[in-house]
């Protein structure tokens, strides 16, 4: 079987500071500083996709990622890690609000490569978080789609066990056929790390690029930028030293919450 | 070790102490009885060094005295902590029935601002007391990357440095007087003073002694004042195979007389963990910032990028990229949980070990380090390494790096990587002559190339340690290596 895994490096935006959430006369946040890392969902997805390969040796797995030349890094990792063709469309523009067209691309790729019979994407991305691209490609695939997948694996008929959450539970569905996974918040799925010698050995696979299929739409237009409301409600317990805090703290709150 | 038993220990301390100050809760005595040095395993939930009678809480250098007094009585190894970020294993409980004396209680300040000068209790957060001083103007200077965990009397046992040494220097340069407690319970105190000549210096007895000699209580150190309007930032790529050129331009801007507050070199695989948003992965980059009043920083921008622009191989970056980045340098608890969950999960850990070396050398520690630890560590991820603190000699280099953990209880990780890796960088260091720990600490981690490392000088540490702590009390292990 052979899956293919999509994804995108976002900016690190555990490293802005609170100042630095600032928009300028764009509306836009600068991140073009921080570093970048994986979507947290792509990453999942993709460790998924390993997970599946280990236990499946017929499985073969391939990237694809629609961004700058500074993505191929990402993509020489995943070599490193035992992908069969890693491949970028390339496009500089900003497609954070441009799902219809990511999934435009994607869905091209698929097309030329019939052999691909499973599509893995994130739910949603740190900055875009549109949560719409997976389900577009799966539209314009006529494939079906299951969404917050939080497992996978290939059986030996080539079907597909997935588990997802739902609002009922878990789900565990068997799929024969092309499929659309959307890999939801998956605990503990981080991306393997390949060691330095993959990296020289299998990491410096030349990465197919593929040319801007058209200039991307402008995609939604932002008309105004807030930082939401984040304060908490709180009350000071005021006192000048801890027993006095604490005594008050017992006797206004927790007295009343702790039942005998 | 000690000479009663557990439950002796821990009844004599609570005739010393209060209860709350004694605590014998089994997961405190176990994440007590190591730190950051054994990392892997505490992800694991897996202690391998003997737990602890009990953790104490001292409030005042009289507690200190008479605790020190009563396991000097008991031959009880005593391990002095402050804010358990340490790294080295300078925090193991090594010995059966040790116990953990922390001094975070100890955290009221007080400054002076017509001396320049504050005077902490050791338990005084550096965060804490650092974002206090700037509310007033003022600065220690001090920013080592444990900053949001660290607190003042571990800073100095462990001679500290921050990020922006090049300026304010380490620990050592920023310390005007100290109190510390000895294992006989002599309570010592050094007044403040700006200079003077009366022999040795013997602040230079306490500061980095790591716990081995005494408990120290209270630190005054300089402030200065903060002026971040004035913060000038530049930066240079090079490509990565020049390496060599990136040490003379540090050096370059150093024996010129300039003091940028924070001086660096990133090779680029260091590098692309701080700035792969925009710089490219073969490229190597150099980092200043000027801090200080504004006629000065202004001047020592202009010639740090004259000398620069002078060498076609750098190409300078948009310093906004740089001051942007500066702003996230630090960690705290948010990092090191996160950090937690995805060893857990990957089984890929990084660790650091920094060394240091004169100019004509460092280069060469740096280059054959590397080469080793490719070679010969297993399973390696990613190597790579920074210089961060300059003098008018030499600098430091602080080695970065990651590995898969294969095949591997937790327990067996120590020795089957971060060890192997430590003994590489430290023969390297000692073969071309530098030092193997700038600013870590020897800890227990490197306590075993201790006669290496002083040469002859062996014989003033082990002096000093015998002089002071001769029941052998005082956090045994560290910087002495245990005899097996």
């Amino acid at each position: 079987m052979e899956i293919l895994g999509c994804f995108k490096p976002v900016p690190d935006l555990e490293l802005l500071s609170a100042a630095d959430w600032t928009a300028d006369s764009d509306l836009q946040v600068d991140t073009a500083f921080v570093r970048t890392v994986w979507n947290c969902f792509d990453e999942s997805g993709l460790e998924l996709m390993l997970r599946a390969a280990e236990d499946n040796g017929s499985v073969r797995l391939h990237a694809l990622t629609v961004g700058p030349k500074g993505h191929e890094t990402y993509l020489k990792t995943l070599y490193a890690l035992g992908f069969a063709q890693a491949v970028r469309v390339n496009c500089e523009a900003d497609l954070r609000f441009c799902p219809e067209w990511i999934a435009r691309c994607v869905h091209t790729y698929l097309s030329a490569h019939p052999e691909i019979t499973a599509a893995v994407l994130g739910a949603q991305s740190a900055d875009g978080s549109n949560s719409q691209t997976a389900l577009l490609l799966a539209e314009r695939l006529g494939w079906p789609c299951v969404t917050q997948v939080a497992a996978f694996s290939v059986g030996a008929d080539g079907t597909m066990s997935v588990s997802s959450m739902t609002d009922e539970g878990a789900l565990t569905q068997t799929i024969t056929g092309p499929v659309v996974l959307s890999v939801g918040n998956v605990s503990g799925a981080y991306l393997r790390v390949p060691t330095i010698k993959a990296r020289r050995q299998l990491g410096r696979q030349p990465v197919t690029v593929l040319p801007c299929p058209d200039p991307p739409p402008e995609g939604a237009t932002l008309c105004s930028l807030a930082a939401p409301e984040t304060g908490r409600a709180a009350v000071v317990i005021p006192g000048d030293t801890l027993e006095e805090r604490t005594k008050l703290f017992y006797q206004q709150y927790w007295k009343a919450w702790v039942k005998p | 070790m000690a000479i009663i038993s557990k439950e002796a220990i821990v009844k004599g301390l609570l005739g010393i102490l209060n209860e709350d100050q004694v605590i014998t809760d089994e997961q405190v005595l176990k994440d007590s009885s190591l730190d950051r040095y054994r990392k892997y395993e505490q992800v694991f939930g897996v202690y391998t060094q003997p737990a602890p009678a009990a953790v104490i809480y001292v409030e005042t250098a009289q507690q200190v005295s008479d605790v020190l007094k009563f396991c000097n009585a008991n031959e009880i190894n005593v391990v002095p902590r402050t804010g358990h970020s340490a790294i080295e294993g300078g925090l193991e409980t090594a010995l059966e029935d040790s116990i953990v004396m922390d001094g975070s209680r100890m955290n009221q300040f007080t400054v002076n601002e017509h001396n320049m000068q504050v005077t902490c209790g050791c338990g005084v957060p550096l965060q804490y007391l650092d974002d206090e001083l700037r509310k007033m103007g003022y600065t220690t200077g001090h920013s080592p990357q444990s900053k949001p965990l660290a607190q003042m009397g571990g800073l100095v046992a462990t001679r500290s440095i921050g990020q922006f040494s090049t300026l304010y220097g380490g620990i050592e340069d920023m310390i005007v007087g100290l109190e510390a407690v000895f294992p006989n319970g002599q309570i010592c105190r050094i007044k403040n003073v700006p200079r003077r000549s009366v022999g040795p210096d013997i602040r230079h007895i306490i500061c980095g002694n790591e716990g081995a000699l005494c408990f120290i209580t209270e630190v005054t150190v300089k402030i200065f004042r903060y002026m971040p309007e004035n913060n000038r930032y530049i930066g240079y790529k090079l490509d990565d195979s020049q390496m060599k050129l990136g040490f003379e331009c540090l050096r370059e801007v150093m024996v010129a007389g300039y003091k940028p507050s924070f001086a660096r070199l990133y090779d680029a695989a260091d590098a692309q963990q701080h700035f792969s948003g925009w710089l490219e992965d073969d490229k190597a980059i150099l980092i200043w910032m000027c801090e200080g009043p504004a006629a000065i920083t202004e001047v020592m921008e202009r010639a740090i990028r004259e000398m620069m622009n002078a060498h076609p191989e750098l190409e300078e970056v948009d310093a906004k990229l740089i001051e942007k980045w500066y702003g996230g340098l630090n960690w705290g608890f948010f990092f090191i949980d996160k950090e937690r969950e995805e060893i857990y999960a990957t089984k890929n850990i990084g660790i650091t070990t920094e060394v240091s070396g004169c100019w004509d050398c460092i280069y060469d520690i740096y280059k054959t380090a590397v080469e080793r630890l490719q070679a010969e560590v297993p399973d390696l991820t990613m190597i790579g390494g920074h210089s961060s603190h300059s003098y008018i000699n030499g600098t430091n280099m602080y080695f970065c790096y990651y590995y898969n953990v294969v095949d591997c209880p937790p327990e067996e990780e120590i020795n089957k990587y971060h060890n192997l890796v430590n003994r590489i960088i430290c023969e390297q260091t000692l073969k071309y002559g530098g030092s193997i720990s700038h600013h870590h600490g020897l800890g227990k981690a490197r306590a075993h190339y201790v006669t290496e490392e002083y040469g002859s000088s062996y014989y003033m540490l082990k002096t000093l340690k015998q002089a002071f702590d001769p029941n052998g009390i005082m956090n045994m292990g560290t910087l002495i290596p245990l005899r097996k």
